[in-house]
């Protein structure tokens, strides 16, 4: 469990509703309803049971539940079997397992992202200050 | 001899297929490699595929399993099949009406329709997809 909270330090419940931007250091783990935009070079997941429509930057995104938006992942994407997503995405890499369901346009290549087309005033920031009263996590001095 | 010596096919020996073009399914001896749709009168082939080099074709049509080896590489307008394992390149837009498995070499460019979609990480993919358990209509 300890392991698990170091991967995924942020957690939205099943019975919590975000709206808005939200960018994070290291990990979220998706259980609830989220709308609206996530920016992260870390690790996406979004649970059976999550809700997500949202257009996503990130470093990784596993998807298990329902997703609605456009996906960019420096570096992959996984599917489950009991995902359900539509809208393009674009990632290094790709895994689908049997039984996903999704459609939208895809790219996938170790140029995918590289040679991503410039995004204009909504490129995402990632030193920006979170929203949402959800901070990133601060790297601490090694003693 | 004894009457169970003879090597004739038991009347179950037989696979169900879909129709590419009506989508209707139906049942055909398993080792037949053509038949004609009982429905829509539209030949059929069923037999399996392999392409293992270069091959520009304008129409695979098959019930059969499709399968690009790693050297293959196919360039075609339109695959309709039955199945299709892609270990190599591939241009053109697919239509299965069974899984479609892409491995980790491989390079896909085109749209995807088909029930089931299995992509090994390192897949080089472009195009449009319809992955679930009723694709779009074919046209």
């Amino acid at each position: 469990m300890a392991e698990a909270n170091q991967e995924f330090p942020t957690i939205l419940g099943p019975d919590a509703t975000f709206k808005g931007e939200l960018s994070f250091e290291k990990g979220l783990r998706l259980h609830g309803r989220l709308e609206g935009k996530i920016t992260t070079p870390g690790r996406l997941h979004v649970a059976k049971e999550a809700k997500l429509q949202a257009d996503v930057e990130a470093g990784a995104i596993i998807i298990e539940g329902d997703v609605h938006g456009n996906l960019v992942a420096n570096d992959r994407i996984e599917m489950k079997q009991t995902a359900r997503y539509e809208g393009d995405l674009r990632a290094s890499k790709l895994v689908v397992d049997e039984g996903a369901v999704f459609s939208g346009h895809v790219t996938v290549g170790p140029e995918a992202v590289k040679n991503r087309p410039a995004q204009g005033s909504g490129t995402p920031n990632m030193a920006r200050p979170a929203v949402g009263g959800m901070s990133p996590a601060q790297p601490q001095p090694i003693k | 001899m004894a009457a169970n010596e003879y090597n004739v096919p038991s009347p179950d020996d037989r696979t169900t297929i879909i129709c590419l073009y009506c989508d209707r399914a139906q049942e055909v001896g398993r080792k037949a490699m053509s038949v004609t749709c009982k429905f829509c009168h539209k030949p059929l082939r069923l037999e399996d595929l392999r392409f293992k080099e270069y091959q520009a074709r304008r129409v695979i049509d098959t019930c059969g399993m499709v399968t690009v080896e790693k050297k293959g590489n196919v360039v075609t307008d339109k695959v309709n099949c039955g199945g299709l394992i892609v270990r190599g390149k591939l241009k053109g837009k697919i239509v299965s009406r069974g899984p479609v498995l892409i491995g980790p070499e491989a390079e896909v460019k085109g749209d995807v329709s088909a029930p089931v979609l299995a992509v090994g990480a390192g897949a080089i993919l472009d195009g449009q997809y319809a992955i679930g358990p009723k694709p779009p209509a074919a046209t």
